[in-house]
């Protein structure tokens, strides 16, 4: 009897723990779901190799405009209820009744694309493509502070890689205010906004506020473009 | 709605559907950043390194740096993706 017992004890005990590791294997997935969206999110950088002729341009914003579109149909009809939130890979669950942080990303991906200078642009599109989920990645190990430390060090390389061929103190000094921008804008939280476009739109905006108060005084510090489109 | 640890949706009823969404993605999400970033590499070798024209830089810079951050976060996906299916047969 006591045998008995003592075997459905571990029968018991085993099924717990193979539940607890497939909750926690769908937990992890969905997880690394998120990080590589975030990633592929960098190939947007293509529009600037696309060629830069006039019969091109409305093309490349019909492509951008149709994509939004797309993402915001696709997003009211989950809202609404007619497409069911359960069905969406990765969701959070703040992001059922509001917009998913995909939908914030697309629009400041769009924002940057077509209203500012690509010195500007890509930096910022390279913060929320992957610095965001190195951040995340990076406070998940070592906490808020360090994350904080070595996630401003990511975001200064991409200030710095973009750019490079201005001079030296303009290109630290812009990388500082991009990256400290950056991190500030992706650890405060926010309930209408989410992180994913204030990390992208802050540090644009700042950088592109300074560019032009400078140009006003008489000294313009934007360096040459770095992606040079095809034809 | 249920939620789990780590604030995600809890979508396990809905799972099969789910991996299903995911495996349809999970090539366009692995492969387009990976052709983005050896398109820009091959610019930067064809038209900058073969040419001498160091303008092209850039597209080089930007090519490793989209190259190597999506590499960093495909290899614990697919791992994952792999564990997960290997798990539920």
């Amino acid at each position: 009897m006591k045998t008995t017992d003592l075997s459905i004890q571990n029968m018991a005990h085993q099924l717990e723990k193979t539940t607890r590791k497939i909750n926690a294997s769908i937990d992890f997935d969905v997880h690394w779901y998120r990080r590589v969206f975030h990633a592929f999110a960098a190939s947007f950088l293509f529009y600037y190799l696309l060629p830069d002729e006039q019969w091109m341009i409305p093309i490349k914003y019909m492509i951008l405009s149709g994509v939004l579109v797309f993402v915001v149909l696709l997003e009211y009809l989950r809202i609404k209820g007619v497409l069911d939130s359960k069905t969406f890979f990765g969701l959070r669950v703040y992001e059922q009744h509001r917009p998913g942080s995909y939908l914030y990303f697309g629009v400041a991906v769009l924002l940057l694309l077509i209203f500012f200078p690509q010195q500007i642009a890509i930096p910022c599109i390279l913060c929320g493509s992957l610095g965001d989920p190195i951040l995340g990645e990076l406070r998940y190990r070592f906490g808020k502070f360090k994350a904080a430390c070595l996630g401003f060090f990511f975001c200064m390389l991409f200030f710095s890689v973009s750019w490079y061929t201005a001079d030296t103190y303009v290109m630290i000094s812009v990388a500082i205010v991009g990256a400290f921008c950056a991190v500030a804008a992706e650890s405060k939280k926010y309930t209408m906004l989410d992180d994913d476009f204030m990390i992208q739109m802050v540090p644009a905006v700042i950088i592109l506020l300074l560019w032009l108060g400078i140009k006003n005084m008489g000294f313009d510090i934007l360096p040459s473009v770095i992606l040079h489109p095809l034809i | 709605m249920e939620k789990n640890v780590n604030g995600y949706m809890d979508t396990t009823k809905a799972t099969e559907q789910l991996v299903r969404v995911e495996l349809i993605f999970a090539p366009i999400l692995i492969i387009i950043p990976l052709v983005v970033s050896l398109f820009m590499i091959w610019c930067w070798f064809s038209l900058g390194f073969s040419q001498k024209d160091s303008s092209y830089t850039g597209e080089l810079v930007l090519g490793i740096i989209i190259l190597v951050g999506n590499i960093c976060f495909d290899v614990p996906f697919l791992r994952s993706l792999l564990l997960f299916r290997k798990q539920r047969k």
